[in-house]
Formats: C-alpha cells, structure tokens, sequence
C-alpha cells in the first residue's frame, strides 16, 4: 500500500485552535509522509490530545481524529474488531434466527479496525497508551508496523462469506489503492513502553513554550468564540503572572506544574470575574485561581508558604 | 512517492560517495542504540521527501526526530554533529566577519571592539588585546561549560546527588543515568513468570460448555451459565536487607518495590528487615510501621518467600550469633514456606567463610546471585521448579 497519495502537509497554525512549533510539525509531516505512527509525550495538559484533532482539522478530515481512550484493561484486540458472544448467544434462543448459525454477522470492526479496512486517510488517536497493562503496545506492535491484522475469532470456513457481506475477511488489510491512516499516540510516561515499540514509532516531545508571544496566541486561540470581548492587556498580563506563578512552581519542586490549558482555563476565569490584569500577581492568588492552576493539595500547600515566607520578608 | 522514484541512481562503484548519515548510523550502532537497517532506510527516504534539507541543523533534527529515543541517544547524535568540521560556507563568512573587523578596528579601536563582541564566533570580552589587521584563527562556535546531575534517580535511591559549586570548563554535557540491574519492565515481566493460575472469585466468565449442556438438558436456556474468571493465586512475600553494606542495591531494590504491583500476583507484599531477619519487620526503608516478624510469616504461609540480602558476605567474615540466628530464622521460615529463595548481591566468591555460605549449604533455601539470569531461575524455583 502506498504510503500516504495527499500531498498536504500539517503546518501547525492553520486549524484555527492549535499552535505546533515548527519542530513538532516537522515531526508530524515526517510520521505522515514515512508512514510510521508518532509517539507524542510531554507534561500533561500541553496539548498532546489537541494536537491529532489540530492534524485532521488542518489536513481536512471533517469527522476528526477518530479516538480511541486506552484504559487499564484494554487489550490491543479492542481496538481493531468486537465479536458480540452474548448476543449471539441470546439470538441462538430463537430458532428462526439463522444468523446465530454463524461467527460474522457478530463481529463488528473497532475504530483502528475500521481505520485500516477502508483505507482512506484519516487520523487514529490512541489516547493515553500508557495506561494500559504492560503487553498493550507489545501487542499492538505488529499491526502498527505493517497495517493489515487477523480477526481470530472468525473460524475460516466464514472467511468467504463474511467478506463478501461485511467487506472484511478474517485477514483485514487496506485496499490495493488505500492509504495508511496516520496514527498518533500519546503517554504520559507513567509506565516505560517497551523499546521495540519505541523504534517503531517516531518521538515528539511536547513542552511548555517559553516564548510569551507563543503562549497569548495559543490563550486566544483557545478562548471560544468570543475572543475579542478578552482584552489583549488582560491576556498579556495573565501570560506574564503565568510564567511567574510557573518559575516558582519549579524552583517549589511541584509535581504538577501549571501548563497551556491551566492557562486557558486561567484567563477565562479572569475575564468571568472582570479582573483586570494589574490586580492579578503572583503573591496574592486567590482561592480560585489557586483551584485553577494547581492540582495538588501539597502543591497548593507549598506555594501558600512561600509566598508568605516571601511576604514576611 | 512511487517506489521506482526511491530507487538510487546507478553510479558506477568508483564514484560512488558513501550514503548519507552513514557515519553517524554506524557511531549509534558502535555504542548499543538498537536501531536497524530499516531505521537507517528510513532516514535516506525522509531525505528524498525533502525532510532535513536546508541546512545542517536541518539535517540534524531529522536525525534526532527518527533515531533518538531518550536523552542519551539524543546527546550522541548532537555529539556527533558538533564534531562535523565547520561547513566551507560558515568558515568562509567566519573569515569575512574577522577580517572586516580587523578593518575597522585599524580605523577606530573603540567601534572594532563592538563589533568583534557581536561577531559569530561569540568571543567573549576578556580585556585581551584589540584586533588588529590580521586574520585571527577562527574559533568553533562551542561555548565551554559543564553540567553534571543525575537523571532521575528513584525514589529511595539512596545517593546523595553530587552538585559542584561552581563550573568546570568542559565542552560537554555529562548525565549519568543510574543503571538498575533489571529495568522496571523486566521486573514487572518477570513476576508474570510466576503464576498459578486458579478460578476465584464471583462467576463472571461464559462457560460455553456448561451452557451448551444445560441448553440440551432443558431444551431451553434461562440464562447463560457463567464460572469464576481465571486468575493468578501465586502469592510472595519479599525481605530485604536494607543495612549499609546494601547500599550499592538500593536502586534495585526501589525497581523490584515498584513493580510488584505490576506483577499481577494475587498478593505480594515487601517488607524490609538489617541484616538479618530479627523479632520485627518494617514497610520501608526507614523502618515505619513495625510488625512482628513472626506474624508477617504467618500472614504469608504458603507463599513464595524471597529474601534480598548479603547475609555477611559484604563484611567477609563469619558471626556466630549472625549465623545462629539466621539459622533460626530459616528453619521457622522452612515450616511455613513452600519455596525460599535467597538472592545475594555479593559474587559467589565472596561467600566463603560467612554466614552466606552456610546459607546456600542449607538443604531448605536456594542462594543465588543477583542478576538477571538467576532472578529468572530464583521465579522458577518459587513456582515449583526446584
């Protein structure tokens, strides 16, 4: 199967709600033009999930990523077909069902499945792959490699008949002229993945933007509709306390520093209270901006004392 | 792209150049990055689609993108590149620069001093003599400095982390990664090893063969017949010695806390003890939450039982009343557990003429060395394997 026929690249500030630096988009355009699914990490809330929907906004799928929620119990199996047993099971009560007689009708394609079978591109989200047991990705391995897999629960003698009613056989592969969908997959690093896994996959990291002009385009991206009812000095002022409050958040050793969508989040709870951006510093966070930008009760704790520390002085 | 466009273009074998990032494929593979022949393609097809192209940072983010996977490998690649000789270009506009500030600095030394300080070669002002109308040797733009920390070590890794107070002029940047034994993975796989897998617990599972044969007995199916899932029942109880001579295992013993929980094991608990296993037994490593040590053993009959200790082979010499009391300690231990393995970080050389060596002379326990070949054997001896 060819690799990828669209010629379009992803430049990382046309979809309207997302800015990729440079660097991550030259990542993106190498995964989609090698072929190879791209690993994203970085901390959390910097973006890694918005950064499919910002890929298949930008690349014109209208439908989106299609997203596939990893949770700690999810097999790789999950993510390419289901076969339905029990109703099967429940349909073989009726004697005038014929269909229970056989395995296909009950099987049913799953997002990644469905992804691979029609061939077209498209974008599959793997959303938080390290949550799953450790053999997850170990398993996925050999459908990410080579894009065509088994459904083992079909016996064979089905194989005619369920493709020519389901358009599937018990080996799923793309059509001759399909594509391979571009597949991203994020973690949050909480467990290692496997190294096989790792050279499979191309790697961007994710970080917190530095530059403070980066930072107010990704708030007004991001802030709905109603953008220009937020003034620009309040988002440049709330950019700027933001860095502060994150500077000292580090050198406090936080577990979770606030990231871009603290920051969002941050700047509408601003504009709902009509603060302005000279009321707001670093020293004298309210109750709520403290829910807003900290998740920790410790974190919480550690900032209280050091800007009272700071304040004794 | 269309494979035929992929192909290279025949040059006959005299002057053929050697393929692109070669050098640095084979720098990755002489120092252990498990990267392959496909990798390598990879990077020569990217090339051809126009990624990496321009110039050498380019070329160098293309690289880091498709072959560095952690910061070690990282590091190598922009080593690697950091050691390219300088582009003509670069070295031609670095000569430009140094003679038109040599120029200037003729007609007016204050002005020259401004503009070799904004200069690429990034000297720094060090109150040296002007230039004056000679080309200078052109410095390589490296800043030297230093940097030494430790990568994230884990939690009661024990190590103090070194920091210097002040910078020592090195061009480089050093990390030194801690290197457990097994990874957390490795660990975590190895515990799957041991399995004794029962039906426990409420009826959760289709039993397709019960409901097959209730459905021809009945003649009709009320509800499915269901069974208890399968699930591991092996269970493991781990003492580790966390005394001084332990030290340089206090890494590994952080990995093996952290993935028992990985280890789907029905339960497996890890409890701390110096020495030797004494009247009491504690949650960590700095001895909170005390228990007799009588009634963790007691807790945990039946099960797997490990122990992570030197057993004096670190001081290498015999204690009598260490000896005796271990002696003791094994032969409750023997009553209660089917399986006692003892793993001894120290060679095998060094048990000799200590308590260790009485230890793997005793008939009930199994000691053997700590590394990844024998945690394997240490797991087939507690499923059953002797």
């Amino acid at each position: 199967m060819p690799d990828d026929s669209s010629e379009k690249t992803f430049s990382g500030d046309q979809s309207g709600f997302y800015v990729a630096s440079s660097q991550t988009a030259a990542i993106v355009n190498l995964a989609i033009r090698l072929g190879r699914p791209l690993l994203v990490e970085g901390e959390a809330g910097c973006g890694k999930t918005r950064l499919a929907h910002a890929v298949a906004k930008e690349l014109g799928f209208a439908d989106g990523p299609l997203v596939i929620t990893v949770k700690s119990t999810s097999q790789a199996k999950d993510l390419l077909y289901r076969f339905d047993a029990l109703r099967r099971l429940q349909d073989a009560q009726n004697p005038k069902n014929r269909d229970a007689a056989w395995v296909y009708p009950y099987i049913t394609l799953e997002p990644l499945g469905h992804a691979i079978q029609q061939g077209r591109p498209c974008v599959v989200l793997i959303d938080e792959v390290d949550k799953a047991d450790i053999d997850f990705p170990n398993d996925l391995l050999d459908v990410l490699d080579r894009f065509e897999f088994d459904i083992e629960d079909l016996p064979r003698n089905e194989n005619e008949r369920c493709a020519k009613t389901k358009g599937f056989g018990r080996h799923v592969t793309a059509p001759v002229d399909g594509v391979k969908p571009i597949v991203i997959i994020t973690s949050n690093r909480e467990k290692q993945l496997p190294e096989p896994f790792l050279r499979r996959c191309l790697y961007a990291q994710l970080d917190f933007p530095e530059d403070t002009a980066i930072l107010e385009e990704i708030v007004r991206k991001n802030l709905d509709a109603r953008v220009d009812a937020v003034s620009d000095a309040l988002i440049a002022g709330a950019v700027k306390n933001f860095c502060q409050v994150r500077a000292r958040g580090r050198e406090l050793n936080m577990q979770k520093l606030p990231a871009t969508s603290e920051l969002v989040d941050w700047v509408r709870v601003l504009h709902w209270q009509q603060r302005r951006a000279e009321d707001v510093s670093p020293d004298s966070l309210t109750e709520t901006d403290q829910a807003v930008l900290f998740k920790l009760r410790q974190d919480i704790e550690r900032y209280r004392a050091r800007t009272a520390d700071e304040a004794d002085q | 792209m269309r494979p035929t466009n992929e192909r290279p273009a025949r040059v006959s074998e005299k002057h053929r150049l050697p393929p692109p990032l070669l050098g640095l494929f084979r720098e990755l593979l002489a120092n252990g990055v498990p990267v392959g022949t496909r990798d390598y393609l990879d990077g020569l097809r990217a090339l051809r689609l126009g990624f990496g192209q321009g110039d050498r940072q380019a070329l160098q983010a293309l690289a880091l993108a498709l072959w560095a996977r952690c910061d070690e490998e990282r590091r190598l690649i922009t080593r690697w590149f950091d050691g390219l000789p300088l582009p003509g270009q670069v070295l031609l506009d670095a000569v430009d620069d140094a003679l038109t500030t040599g120029a200037a600095a003729g007609d007016d030394e204050v002005a020259g001093e401004g503009q070799a300080s904004a200069a690429p070669t990034r000297r720094k002002p060090d109150g040296s003599t002007p230039p004056t109308g000679e080309p200078r040797p052109v410095v390589p733009p490296v800043e030297a400095r230093a940097r030494v920390s430790f990568a994230g070590t884990h939690a009661g890794g024990g190590l103090p982390v070194p920091r210097l107070p002040v910078e020592p002029v090195i061009g480089e940047d050093y990390v030194l990664h801690p290197q457990t034994l097994v990874s957390l993975r490795d660990m975590a796989v190895l515990w799957r090893r041991y399995r004794r897998s029962t039906r426990r617990g409420p009826p959760s599972e289709l039993d397709l063969a019960a409901t097959i044969r209730e459905r021809c007995r009945r003649g009709v199916l009320a509800q499915p017949v269901c069974r208890p899932r399968r699930a591991n029942s092996a269970r493991l109880l781990v003492l580790a010695d966390t005394s001084a001579s332990m030290d340089p295992w206090r890494p590994f013993l952080a990995t093996l806390a952290d993935s028992l929980p990985l280890g789907r094991l029905a339960s497996a608990e890890l409890r701390y003890f110096t020495n030797l296993p004494r009247r009491h037994l504690f949650a960590d490593t700095d001895f909170a939450d005390s228990q007799p040590c009588r009634e963790v053993l007691r807790r945990h009959a039946g099960a797997g039982l490990l122990v992570l200790s030197d057993a004096g082979s670190a001081r290498g010499y015999l204690n009598r009343r260490r000896a005796l009391q271990t002696a003791a300690f094994l032969a409750e231990a023997a009553s209660l557990f089917p399986a006692i393995v003892w793993l001894n970080p120290m060679p095998r050389t060094r048990w000799a003429g200590t308590t260790a060596a009485l230890v793997a002379a005793g008939a009930n326990v199994s000691m053997l060395p700590l590394d990844a070949a024998h945690l394997l054997r240490a797991v087939d001896i507690l499923r059953g394997n002797k």
